[in-house]
């Protein structure tokens, strides 16, 4: 309807527009046929009514239009009209005001003319200049009514005498106006930039036709003439033709602006609606109408068809936004969780009159792709740098100048350094640079960031924060932006000082090795389980002559000749089941010799595969030497034989002395002393006193010479026995001694002082022999004490434990210490008994215990013999009390 | 009591005629047979009608050693339960041993001096000559 309508009025010259103008005009035509008074006055009330209309109008579209032009003009015709209508009213015939003859009538239709001609002309000049429609309008009222009032007081000049026709006032006048009308039409050229050109074209074909209407007035002779009725349908068509410039712009160009946003408005493909601004539906577009597929929602709430369904009105912010009042634009974001979709709306307010909105455009934009799309890259970017974060490896990125753009926790982790300090400084001078062997030009990294090549650095040292060196392996990707140009760099590094610590110790694993196997003072030769040797040391080359090289290119059988071969397959068999074998073998040599060897062989895993290791020792030598070894050990064998046999002898021989002593030497002792006594006490009576002394003295002789002859077999029991060592307690034993040498006289004053935890390893039988000399000795040497004291104890000195036995007896002097031990030595005449063979079997004994023995004691004075025995003597005396 | 109830195995004659000397002061010489070695003193026990009361051997001997004289006599049934004592000069610890493990009755090593040497053959003498009779030292502490 809008677009029919302005079809109608966008050519209001051509089709219906100009056939309706046409046919009026041929009506009106007709009508001068039957009357011309009755034509002259529809034609003049046509034109008033047209003049009416454009004032009012011109009047009511001024607040839209603000066209001061426009408004002149329609003040101008508004009372141009008023004073045609007082033409028409006073036109001969009509008799509404008094006649004259047709001279009023006539002066009102120049003053008119002069009007409209001067509203012509002046017009222009408000197409740059400010005009308040009130004033303008009152100015041509008043401008009328003084025209009205000249014409009425008779104070106008003649314009028609009746009989004598138009005055020349009349005629002139008409001239005159043509003349202002050309002048009107120039200046409107001269304006026409201000103005709509269709605008100017209707306004001058106005002029124009106003120009040749004139002309027509200028001829006619009788008002009811030709020339009359042709200048009244000119009039009426330029007055027609000023009404359609000002329909044009004031009506048809603001409606053609209205119909072009109603096509936009529906044209948007966004669902855009306006509201009230307590959010009532008012209009809605195409989108929207299929956005919410209803076509009655004039009044309905725009949160019900246009916002997310589960959403509570009162927790809807779009509503709450409209609530606050909508003075700028407002945007918001909503999920519409029911349909998947994501919805941007945003509210603008409409402007009324002031500053006061009159109404929101709501606007509602699928964004759901767009949502969408951010969550995905909000998503990939989170996955990104929870990569980042999570990766061992230290990443950084620069910008082309070098610049850090990001650092993940590793690198700070890593180097110390925080991503504060770093970001957006130039990270070569701070991580990587300022070493001696390279400025920021030489890094592999900054000149990533500047070709775009990717680089791989295997070993580098960056710097940590506190400026230590870090052994590193990193790779420098170029980045790129949208275009395809390099913005910079990303960087991923390790440390890689463990990995250098591995390598290093592997390289010292691998020297060591190689030290050992140099080294060796065997010859060393590993073999795989393909049968092929691996490696050989400098020895194995020594020890078969070939060299290193030739010897890799051998295998183990190879090196042992055919007959061998059965027992080296054992040893391979011996090294697989049991890890190792022992074996002797030849070995076969480059130059063909062969040559005894001694093999030790391992099984060694050595990563996945199994190494046999062989250590060959040449045992030429120790073949050698063993052969020498066996002769002489024969030889020794044979010598010690001889010398056993030699001993043995001895031995027998000893023995049999000893035998003949005890058992020869005493028969005729006792022969001796029997027949001594025999003689006694057979021939007793017949003999004197000196005889039977002498006889006496034989016989005690004799038993004297038995005794020693005792000794004599004790000391040698004492020298051939075997000695059966064990723990002796000397205390226990001193005592029993004590106690039996005591029974042979117990009426004698002897105190026995015996130390109660003495303790020793030896021999029983000999240390008792051994403390019944020392004890029968004192017992003996103290006989003359009263009472005797005879002591046994010991003393440590010098870290040894020393026993002793002493009385105080008889003594001895000290320089004859020497001789003390000697057998048949005795240091005291006849009072004493004795064989003078107690202390040499007491050194005996003690000697054969690996110990020593010496004594002290001054004549009179006592005597303390000392003696030593095992080294697992106890001597604390008070330990076990 | 019969005649010839010590059998007495001696070489010495010394060490003979102090035996008997101590043997006629106990009023026993009548009874008493010397032999000279110890193949003769085996002659005379395996061809005697009964065998001694005692007999009194040395080890060292001409022609047979004391010691294989006892083996023999162990070994003999007509001997076997005959009470020797070993009576002789040696202290030889394997002599002692010997004797003892072949089945002597006593060892008793001769006295150079001759009142011991009287005293002790006549405490063998007084034992086992008496052996069935009450030993009265015995007897009394009984």
């Amino acid at each position: 309807m809008a677009s029919r309508r302005v079809s109608f009025l966008s050519s209001p010259l051509n089709g219906s527009g100009l056939f309706s103008l046409v046919l009026m005009l041929v009506v009106l035509a007709s009508t001068a046929l039957y009357s011309f008074i009755l034509f002259h006055t529809l034609a003049e009330l046509f034109a008033i009514m047209v003049a009416v209309l454009v004032g009012v109008i011109g009047w009511q579209t001024y607040p839209f239009s603000r066209n001061n032009f426009l408004i002149f003009l329609s003040a101008g015709y508004l009372w141009i009209g008023a004073v045609d209508l007082l033409h028409t009213l006073a036109y001969e015939g009509l008799s509404v005001l008094p006649e004259d003859g047709g001279n009023r009538a006539t002066q009102f239709w120049i003053a008119a003319r002069y009007m409209e001609a001067g509203t012509l002309l002046l017009a222009p000049l408000f197409v740059t200049r400010k005009l308040t429609p009130g004033p303008a309008f009152a100015g041509f009222g008043l401008l009328a009514a003084l025209i009205a009032g000249v014409i009425l007081t008779d104070r106008f000049p003649d314009a028609f005498i009746p009989g004598s026709g138009l005055t020349d006032f009349k005629v002139y006048s008409e001239y005159a106006i043509i003349g202002m009308l050309f002048v009107a039409l120039w200046h409107l050229w001269e304006k026409r930039g201000g103005l709509d050109h269709r605008v100017v074209s209707l306004m001058s074909l106005a002029i124009g036709v106003t120009i040749l209407s004139e002309f027509a007035f200028t001829l006619y002779q009788t008002v009811y003439g030709l020339e009359n009725f042709v200048g009244h349908l000119g009039k009426l068509v330029s007055f027609w033709l000023i009404f359609i410039s000002l329909i044009r712009t004031t009506l048809t160009q603001p409606f053609r602006t209205l119909a072009q946003g109603a096509t936009t408005y529906d044209a948007v493909p966004d669902p855009t609606v306006v509201l009230d601004q307590d959010g009532t539906l008012r209009q809605m577009n195409e989108a929207a109408r299929r956005l919410t597929g209803e076509m009655d929602f004039i009044g309905r709430d725009c949160h019900e068809l246009l916002h997310p369904r589960g959403l509570a009105k009162s927790e809807c912010p779009v509503c709450a936004g409209l609530a606050g009042g909508v003075a700028h634009r407002l945007s918001f974001e909503l999920a519409f969780k029911d349909k998947g979709e994501w919805h941007q709306i945003t509210l603008s307010p409409i402007s009324g009159q002031g500053t006061r909105p009159t109404g929101v455009v709501h606007v509602s934009r699928d964004i759901t792709q767009r949502v969408r799309a951010e969550l995905a890259l909000r998503r990939s970017n989170e996955e990104l740098s929870s990569i980042l974060r999570s990766v061992g490896e230290g990443v950084f990125g620069m910008d082309v100048e070098g610049r850090a753009t990001f650092i993940n926790p590793a690198l700070e982790r890593l180097t110390g350094w925080r991503s504060a300090d770093l970001i957006g400084r130039d990270i070569h001078v701070l991580l990587h640079g300022s070493r001696e062997d390279g400025g920021p030009h030489e890094c592999p990294i900054r000149r990533t960031a500047q070709d775009g090549q990717v680089r791989h650095v295997d070993s580098d040292m960056f710097r940590n924060h506190s400026g230590a060196d870090i052994p590193v392996d990193y790779t420098a990707a170029p980045l790129h932006d949208a275009e395809g140009h390099v913005t910079g760099s990303v960087v991923v590094f390790r440390d890689i000082s463990e990995r250098l610590q591995a390598q290093r110790a592997l390289e010292q694993s691998e020297q060591r090795y190689r030290a050992i196997m140099e080294n060796a003072g065997d010859a060393i030769l590993v073999a795989n389980v393909e049968g092929r040797f691996v490696d050989a040391n400098r020895r194995a080359e020594e020890l078969l002559g070939f060299t290193r090289e030739e010897l890799l290119e051998l295998r183990p059988t190879d090196i042992h000749p055919p007959e061998e071969q059965e027992r080296l397959a054992a040893a391979f068999r011996s090294m697989e089941n049991y890890g190792f074998s022992l074996s002797e073998h030849m070995v076969l040599h480059k130059d063909g010799s062969l040559s005894p060897v001694e093999v030790a062989g391992a099984r060694i895993p050595a990563g996945e595969q199994t190494l046999f290791m062989g250590t060959f020792r040449d045992t030429s030598e120790r073949h050698r030497l063993e052969a020498e070894r066996r002769r002489y050990g024969a030889e020794l064998e044979r010598t010690v034989a001889e010398r056993t046999r030699d001993l043995k002898e001895l031995n027998g021989e000893l023995e049999s002395f000893s035998y003949s002593v005890s058992h020869d030497l005493r028969g005729p002792l006792r022969a001796v002393n029997g027949f001594a006594h025999a003689l006694i006490e057979d021939f007793g009576p017949q003999l004197n006193d000196q005889a039977r002394s002498y006889l006496h003295r034989m016989q005690d002789a004799a038993t004297r010479m038995g005794q020693m002859i005792d000794g004599l077999l004790v000391l040698s029991r004492v020298i051939r026995r075997e000695l059966a060592l064990e723990p002796v307690n000397l205390s226990v034993l001193a005592r029993e001694v004590a106690d039996e040498i005591g029974a042979t006289e117990p009426a004698r004053p002897v105190e026995w002082r015996i130390a109660p935890t003495l303790k020793t390893r030896g021999d029983p039988t000999l240390l008792r022999l051994l403390l019944q000399n020392l004890l029968q000795n004192a017992w003996k040497f103290s006989a003359a004490r009263d009472p005797a004291v005879i002591e046994v104890g010991a003393e440590r000195a010098n870290g040894e434990c020393v026993f002793y036995v002493r009385d105080n007896g008889a003594g001895f002097d000290l320089l004859d210490t020497g001789s003390l031990f000697r057998p048949f030595h005795r240091l005291h005449g006849p009072e004493y008994e004795g064989t003078g063979i107690g202390l040499a079997t007491v050194l005996r004994i003690v000697r054969r215990h690996g110990g020593r023995c010496w004594a002290e004691g001054v004549p009179d004075g006592g005597a303390t013999i000392f003696f030593t025995l095992s080294d697992e003597s106890n001597c604390e005396a008070s330990s076990n009390i | 009591m019969d005649n010839a109830t010590i059998l007495l195995v001696e070489d010495d004659p010394n060490d003979e005629e102090l035996i008997l000397r101590t043997l006629r002061s106990m009023g026993l010489h009548e009874r008493a047979t010397v032999t000279r070695n110890g193949r003769e003193a085996l002659d005379y026990l395996f061809h005697a009608q009964r065998p001694p009361r005692l007999i009194l051997l040395d080890l060292k001997l001409p022609k047979m050693g004391g010691l294989e004289v006892l083996q023999a006599l162990r070994v003999d049934n007509r001997t076997r339960l005959t009470p020797v004592v070993v009576f002789t000069s040696s202290i030889e610890q394997t002599d002692v041993m010997t004797s003892y493990d072949l089945g002597a009755n006593s060892y008793v090593r001769k006295p150079v001096d001759y009142r011991e040497f009287s005293d002790a053959l006549k405490q063998i003498a007084g034992y086992w000559l008496n052996l069935n009779m009450p030993v009265p030292d015995r007897h009394d502490r009984h």
